[in-house]
């Protein structure tokens, strides 16, 4: 691992794929704040991390993957095989989790738990967007090393052509795309932000061979069919602090089906006409069900043994005092007190 | 669909695009533009609005 002029990108390459590991777990973190145990929420990411995504890059995100050589599934970005599958794998943990306290009334309606700052808030989401370059930069498979597909050129990790130059359009197509979007039905800062994200995550899957402006369109139908889908969960009960289920796990498996749609009929990997798999929506859709299935199940499943361990939940005084105030010997927000406003989640309903 | 008669990258040796050689990047473009207009449109439409809801 140390310097050695024959060997530029296993370093960035073990790098990238443990920082996947880390997204993962940090996607679930969002969706838990405020009343989950530090030994529980470790446990479950560290299956996530080092279990749940990696058994689904096995399959989807690899060469000889099965679902890759038998169904044609192509994820570039990883939209399925890592946020679907941590968004999915948090979704399994808030059902055995349960909301916050004050997040639903007796009547089962919801109150909006707003963040301490906004400006922060954005600040922190757009620190993601920038990372997000690093992170599909990283999915790259540089030329010219040992285990390259190819001497001259990048490639995919199927070994499928990519340009730095395609990658980096389309990126900011996405981005764009997402923004305006959230921001045409929510108005909402944090929800344009996480727009964005959503306009990066839904085209992921296809963003070695979208031509831009399809990626701008498909990132503006994720950015509006975002808040929706996030209401639509919490409508039902589950309380997840910052829409990463929906941002991570619903807008993933849409990119997924999405390339399925457009990409239909482009070979998935590299291979001689006829040999090499195509894309496909079936394909997409089977693939879509699996990553769903690697999260959920195994975040269901953990977070249900750990809740009968009492190692999952927070005892109540605990969260009522606040985690800051219980593990932290400072005040993070002193100028909110304890009475931080709450409102309804969806006033017009 | 994949715009070369084989299904294979090892034919492509330049534009790689969805839609290469055909109509859909252009309407994808004109899509996109006119979403981008639309969306200037309603927003500079409810901003006013919203801006003359506080000028009394």
């Amino acid at each position: 691992m140390g310097p050695n002029i024959a060997d530029q990108a296993s370093g960035v390459f073990f790098g990238a794929f443990a920082m996947f590991a880390a997204t993962t777990a940090s996607i679930m973190s969002g969706a838990v704040i405020e009343r989950i145990q530090t030994v529980g929420f470790i446990i479950l990411a560290v299956v996530l991390g080092s279990f749940a995504w990696v058994v689904a890059a096995a399959w989807g995100w690899h060469a000889d993957g099965w679902l890759v050589t038998q169904w044609g599934v192509h994820d570039f970005g990883a939209a399925g095989l890592v946020h679907a599958v941590a968004g999915f794998f948090a979704l399994g943990v808030l059902i055995n989790l349960g909301p916050r306290i004050g997040k639903f009334n007796a009547d089962g309606s919801a109150n909006h738990i707003p963040g301490h700052n906004m400006p922060l808030t954005v600040t922190g989401l757009m620190l993601i967007i920038v990372g997000f370059w690093g992170f599909l930069m990283a999915c790259v498979i540089v030329p010219g090393e040992s285990w390259s597909w190819f001497a001259d050129k990048p490639s995919t990790i199927y070994g499928t052509p990519i340009t730095l130059s395609a990658l980096s359009f389309n990126i900011l197509m996405a981005i764009a795309g997402g923004i305006i979007g959230a921001w045409l039905l929510t108005r909402d800062p944090f929800w344009m932000m996480s727009g964005a994200l959503a306009g990066i995550i839904s085209t992921a899957s296809g963003l070695d061979i979208y031509f831009p402006a399809m990626a701008f369109i498909i990132a503006f139908s994720a950015g509006i069919i975002l808040k929706p889908c996030a209401d639509w969960l919490e409508n039902r009960g589950i309380d997840d602090a910052v829409g990463a289920v929906t941002v991570h796990g619903t807008i993933g498996l849409y990119g997924v089906v999405m390339l399925g749609i457009w990409g239909s009929g482009y070979p998935a990997l590299q291979g001689a006409a006829g040999e090499a798999p195509v894309i496909s929506l079936v394909g997409q859709i089977v693939g879509a069900i699996v990553f769903f299935l690697c999260g959920f199940v195994p975040g269901y499943l953990v977070s249900l043994l750990l809740k009968k361990l009492g190692m999952l939940r927070i005892p109540e005084g605990a969260e009522i005092a606040g985690m800051d105030l219980v593990k932290v010997p400072a005040s993070g927000y002193p100028e909110w007190g304890g009475d931080a406003p709450v409102t309804p989640a969806h006033p017009a309903e | 669909m994949f715009p070369y008669s084989e299904a294979s990258w090892s034919v492509v040796d330049g534009a790689m695009f969805m839609g290469w050689g055909g109509s859909l990047p252009g309407i994808a473009t004109f899509i996109a533009a006119v979403i981008c207009v639309v969306v200037l449109v309603i927003g500079q439409r409810s901003e006013s609005a919203k801006a003359k809801a506080f000028d009394k």
